[in-house]
């Protein structure tokens, strides 16, 4: 795939400007999966719904193919089209952080290990049982925060050993749109408590270091099992409740951070059988509490897949809400 | 407090701070993607836009692979 096309990835909801959309509705785009395509506009054949199982037979027919119609590009309008439908691109300045997620399971000797994802109906225990639906896996995500958001995360007077908040408006979006099971696409959650403090581990001509500890309680407190008339999946039956610990690093000389890697540990629950990804709390059908872990850590490339937006700062999630998360929690 | 019961009391405090300061890089590197998990993200040169795409297509010779989400970005979190 990697060598032998020019692969590329299009939001179902964001797929450009005008001019590209009534391009890719034109060449009749297969809407959840894989399609492919000569530059001059000509499908080839191969498409295939979610997996890419379709890839030697379009690479055969782009063989067939003279030079010229292999590389004939189809010239597309000058066309804006709606600001809406255009995938958010990051602001100037921006801290990019990949956010990860796994629900995880007790070791046995005090600590942690990876949990597989149960996909429900599927039997077998171990990472790809249940006709390989059942895996080990890891959810991914982006955190943005404006220059001005990252800048105020540095004290204007670092000592060693001073504590301050983490600003309301970071507090707000780690708390709504990550201190939860991302996996179940949660769209903010209520915040029930959360308290986020950074504490100046050293500052120096070089740098500072922050480390960063506190908690969060978000979406519905635990009820086991749940209250009358309610089932283990009634929606809004979710939460989470997880602690946070993490290191960031200013560095002076790229007046950057250069660090920013954070961990919240904890626990959540609630979800929906029919979501593969939630399933593992309905194994037997009893609402439980299930181990999970969020790692936050620093982007400092910016490969056009880097600049994928958070899934709650896009337009058809939660939109404005991700940068006014403060303000509307008030 | 016997020596016991403080020992006790120590372990059952260890227990419940899964989140202490020594266990930081373990568990950051647990949650992490493993292995060559995210190989699919992380080594092919995905683009972004049909537009981009057609550009680099007709330059390469070579044809263009869509991967579409009906739900969202396919490699974001949808």
């Amino acid at each position: 795939m990697r060598d032998r096309f020019v692969p590329v990835i299009l939001d179902g909801y964001l797929k450009g400007t005008g001019a590209e959309r009534e391009f890719l509705k034109r060449v009749d785009l297969v809407g959840n999966g894989f399609t492919y395509l000569t530059a001059g506009g000509r499908k080839l054949g191969g498409d295939s719904y979610l997996g890419a199982t379709g890839m030697a037979k379009a690479l055969e027919e782009f063989s067939r193919l003279s030079e010229a119609e292999r590389k004939a590009r189809i010239a597309l309008p000058a066309d804006p089209g709606k600001p809406a439908a255009i995938p958010l691109a990051p602001p100037p300045g921006c801290l990019i952080a990949n956010v990860y997620f796994t629900y995880l399971e007790a070791d046995g000797k005090g600590g942690f290990r990876r949990a597989l994802w149960h996909v429900e109906g599927q039997p077998g225990t171990e990472p790809g049982s249940g006709h390989g639906r059942n895996q080990v896996l890891t959810h991914i995500d982006k955190l943005w925060l404006t220059e001005a958001e990252w800048r105020s995360l540095i004290p204007p007077d670092p000592k060693p050993g001073r504590v301050h908040p983490v600003p309301p408006a970071i507090l707000e979006r780690l708390a709504r749109f990550y201190a939860t099971d991302m996996a179940h696409r949660s769209t903010g959650d209520r915040v029930r408590a959360a308290e986020l403090e950074l504490r100046v581990e050293s500052a120096s001509e070089t740098g500072v270091t922050l480390r960063l500890e506190g908690r969060t309680r978000t979406g519905r407190a635990f009820e086991a099992p749940p209250p009358d008339a309610e089932s283990s999946e009634t929606p809004g039956l979710c939460g989470a409740e997880l602690d946070f610990l993490g290191y960031l690093h200013y560095d002076r000389k790229k007046d950057a951070f250069d660090r920013f890697d954070i961990v919240a540990l904890g626990e959540g629950w609630g979800g929906n059988r029919h979501q593969a990804a939630t399933t593992n709390y309905y194994r037997g059908g009893e609402h439980r509490r299930w181990p999970m872990g969020i790692a936050f850590q620093l982007l400092t490339t910016r490969r056009p897949i880097d600049r994928i937006p958070p899934q709650n700062a896009n337009p058809y999630r939660c939109g404005e809400a991700y940068w006014k998360a403060a303000k509307q929690a008030d | 407090m016997t020596t016991l019961g403080a020992l006790t009391f120590l372990w059952t405090q260890l227990q419940i701070q899964p989140l202490a300061p020594e266990r930081f890089e373990g568990l950051h590197a647990l949650i992490l993607p493993q292995g060559r998990e995210f190989a699919w993200y992380e080594e092919i040169p995905w683009l972004t836009s049909i537009e981009e795409a057609l550009e680099k297509a007709a330059a390469e010779g070579k044809p263009i692979l869509v991967w579409t989400s009906a739900d969202g970005q396919p490699c974001g979190a949808t």
